[in-house]
């Protein structure tokens, strides 16, 4: 068990490349594309969280905790009334940064 | 009155990785029959059509694109023989408020992610036998 568990993680560390390039897409349709809609920031949230759960429990927790931060951050912007401001959209860069350096 | 032996278990969980992993975990160290589901729509197919699996136990992560968690739960107590079917629900949101509204829905406990995929199948065990009889 412990040896198929080793498969499983090591097969993962390329799907967490993967997952975070999926990020950096949903990232770059919000700072580039112009969709700050709740709609696109609901899917930037639903991706840093599924990663969070995800790659902790496969042994990766720095990227893990580097999901979380970014899902907070997404959150904080979907929960306050009113269009999202530029100042915290922008403060969300930094965070899709950290995620990728922690690989 | 010991608890019955916890044998069939229904995974619904959107994410493939969690598929993988925790399929591996319950029945490589559990050695639980498990059915995955990857949407709550897909396991109220499983639980009411015409050849039903009949789970002991249910693992519903909470945040599902489309139909959540939550969602799956009350439709699925809508299901003849799932009424009190026990439900778990997986999710990295383990705040006490969270936790105490995940309850209120009519889950018997909450399992947090991250975990340990090599403890999993021991946290459902203790789940199981600590239900009410």
């Amino acid at each position: 068990v412990s040896s198929a568990l080793d498969d499983l993680r090591a097969s993962f560390r390329d799907r967490l490349a993967e997952r975070v390039g999926e990020i950096e897409a949903a990232w770059e349709a919000v700072a580039r594309g112009g969709d700050a809609s709740p709609e696109a920031l609901s899917q930037l949230l639903r991706l840093a969280h599924s990663l969070y759960g995800t790659a902790g429990t496969f042994g990766y927790p720095e990227a893990g905790l580097a999901s979380r931060a970014l899902e907070h951050g997404v959150r904080e912007i979907l929960d306050r009334p009113g269009p999202p401001r530029a100042a915290d959209l922008a403060a969300l860069g930094p965070l899709v940064s950290a995620l990728r350096s922690s690989l | 009155m010991p608890a019955p032996p916890l044998s069939r278990i229904l995974l619904v969980e959107d994410d493939p990785d969690i598929q993988k992993v925790a399929r591996m975990a319950l029945e490589a160290v559990g050695g639980y029959s498990v059915r995955v589901c990857g949407s709550g729509p897909e396991a109220l197919a499983a639980l009411a059509g015409n050849a039903p699996f009949a789970p002991d136990l249910v693992l519903l992560d909470v945040m599902m694109p489309g139909m959540d968690g939550p969602a799956t739960l009350a439709a699925l107590r809508r299901i003849p023989g799932a009424e009190r079917l026990p439900a778990v629900f997986m999710t990295a949101r383990v705040q006490t408020d969270e936790v105490a509204r995940y309850r209120a829905l009519g889950a018997v406990d909450v399992i947090a992610k991250p975990f340990d995929p090599m403890r999993l199948a021991q946290t459902v065990a203790g789940i199981w036998s600590a239900l009410p009889r």
